[in-house]
């Protein structure tokens, strides 16, 4: 039977690889036939490893052992797109401080390498660590291995595949311009492709569970990965302009568009990067602090309260402009009602902690997931009140929404996910402990300071920025032109780019870290403190 | 029945279904003498080493 299957996926990657060179041949553009060059090589390397694979006989795996080695992939795919991720970030934060760091060519371009950065944080960075995590979660929780054999693999390297072609398309200039959608039409299906066996793999698993309740992480993971294809589908129609060309047009036009966007961007955060780590919190939290949830029962009302509301609340990114008023304050109104849900997590998140909270001096890893919850509540506190009218007059096209989307972005979503790779990294390589959490803890400390900078900078240059736009004299004349206005931030974009940096340092100790505890290696001298404390 | 009304009635619809539907959540979750099976399931994360239950 193996052996059937085998040579079917060697079919599917053949054609895969016959089409490639066909697209490739007919191409009306460069980036497009090197895309397709970039499809074939990753087929014919799916022949190679497949077929190596049929040689050598492989022994079907055990249904009695988790199935953990794409979750090892996936964590280290993870720690490698977080450093790629926080690198770009800094660099752009740089170029907005020193232009000359374009370098006058295009694939430096600010606007070329931004999405770069965003792709590479949200879903390179986080959606590995979803995927990774929803893997580990989604067994563990359900006491049973992973649905459809390898089809996790496909998942992996086909996401692998998808970042490759949206971060290289960017430099090329191949983008859609839609915020956190920007990959081409032919990547959209591509992706389609991977996320629905992404959903067949969780879906599938959790219908062979071997525990008659479904726990609520596996919920939160489940509607994410549901909405984001919902999301997905909906924002993307578009028409090529040629089959084998990457330009496309958006099949909505002027107010629809835009809220189509936002109806996708403001869900992305709602779904990809909410709902997705609260799975990962409900999961790794009571986990590490080895206490139960606070209360399950206000865990089940979070999560409907939480995907009830999050879907209607993009209409406040469209404030004042040509959507139609009651759509506006219909999303003012939901993101403010928001704030109860997402706070009802906040605290059943903290309050798990309750009879550990003496762990959080000792123990690094716990501090650094309490402190991102401590985020979630700061930057969901922040969001709704923000998303009034009347506070969005100032906030809005300013810095102020930079800094929260990365007080959100840094603090809930980098914290959590970090938190998580610490604890799971020993327990998937089978290693007693880390190799340094005195590394963790200097993590710790350079990334919460950098959100502070990198925060506190944006909410300055923020407000100075949106005061100084809508100054008046007593004539009626604008007293700042926008040069003025770009000239009095630079200070605060550099120190953001210092925020930046400690974050980034941040994530190069996780990197080596997570490099010497695979590698099965212990710092010296810290086995011994922490014997001696114990 | 044009276009309008019936987008009018299906929203209004949906509304009352989601936030029956809600509603029903909070009837279900808060049921009395379910306190137990809550707290045995918040402990779900906490013994899960291994496959065998």
């Amino acid at each position: 039977m193996g052996v059937t299957i085998r040579l079917t996926q060697m079919a599917l990657l053949g054609a895969g690889a016959l089409l490639s060179i066909f697209m490739m041949a007919n191409a009306v553009d460069t980036p497009f036939a090197i895309h397709m060059g970039i499809f074939l090589i990753a087929a014919v390397l799916g022949l190679i490893f497949v077929g190596r694979s049929l040689v050598g006989g492989v022994q079907p795996p055990s249904q009695d052992e988790y199935f953990d080695t794409v979750v090892r992939a996936g964590i280290i795919a993870t720690v490698f797109w977080g450093v790629i991720g926080f690198t770009m970030g800094v660099y752009i934060a740089s170029e907005l401080a020193y232009p000359w760091l374009n370098f006058d060519v295009p694939w430096l371009n600010f606007g070329r390498l931004r999405p770069v950065h965003t792709s590479a944080v949200i879903f390179a960075f986080g959606g590995n660590g979803l995927i990774a995590t929803s893997f580990y979660v989604v067994q563990r929780t359900n006491r049973t291995r992973l649905a459809f054999g390898n089809l996790a693999w496909f998942v992996f390297w086909g996401y692998q595949l998808f970042i490759v072609l949206a971060a290289t398309g960017y430099v090329m200039g191949v983008t859609q311009g839609r915020e956190y959608a920007e990959p081409e039409w032919y990547v959209d299906l591509w992706l389609t492709i991977v996320w629905v066996a992404y959903f067949l793999v969780f879906f599938g698993t959790l219908v062979k569970r071997k525990v008659s309740h479904i726990y609520v992480a596996n919920w939160f993971y489940l509607s994410f990965i549901v909405t984001i294809a919902m999301l997905h589908l909906g924002n993307n129609m578009a028409v090529p302009v040629s089959f084998f060309g990457y330009k496309s047009y958006s099949l909505f036009s002027g107010a629809p568009d835009a809220i189509t966007q936002w109806w996708y961007g403001h869900n992305a955060v709602g779904f990809f990067l909410t709902a997705g780590f609260l799975g990962m919190m409900y999961y790794f939290v009571p986990k590490r602090a080895n206490r139960p949830v606070y209360s399950y029962r206000l865990s089940i009302v979070h999560f409907w309260a939480l995907i009830f509301t999050y879907i209607w609340a993009g209409p406040h990114h469209l404030h004042y402009t040509a959507l139609p008023d009651w759509v506006q304050t219909l999303g003012m109104v939901m993101s403010i009602i928001l704030w109860m849900p997402s706070w009802g997590g906040m605290i059943n998140g903290l309050m798990t902690l309750s009879g550990a909270w003496d762990k959080l001096r000792t123990d690094p890893i716990l501090r650094m997931m309490v402190i991102s919850v401590a985020f979630y509540g700061m930057s969901t506190f922040e969001g709704p009140m923000m998303a009034i009218k009347s506070v969005n007059a100032l906030s809005h096209y300013t810095d102020w929404t930079v800094g929260h989307v990365h007080s959100g972005a840094l603090g809930w979503v980098g914290m959590i996910t970090m938190g998580s790779v610490y604890y799971i990294v020993p327990k998937l390589w089978n290693r007693a402990r880390l190799y340094s959490e005195t590394l963790v803890s200097w993590h710790f400390w350079l990334a919460t300071l950098g959100i502070v900078v990198y925060a506190s900078s944006m909410w300055v240059s923020g407000i100075m920025q949106g005061l100084m736009w809508r100054e008046y004299d007593a004539q009626g004349f604008l007293v700042y032109s926008f040069a003025e206005t770009v000239e009095a931030m630079h200070p605060y974009y550099a120190l953001r780019a210092l925020g930046g940096a400690f974050y980034l340092v941040g994530g190069l100790l996780m990197a080596f870290n997570v490099w010497q505890t695979i590698k099965g290696n212990i710092r010296s001298g810290e086995a011994v403190a922490e014997a001696a404390r114990a | 029945m044009t276009y309008e009304t019936v987008a009018h009635y299906a929203g209004s619809i949906a509304t009352v279904v989601f936030g029956l539907f809600f509603i029903g959540v909070l009837i279900f979750v808060f049921r009395p003498g379910a306190t137990r099976t809550y707290e045995e399931l918040a402990k779900t994360p906490l013994d899960d080493d291994e496959i065998k239950d």
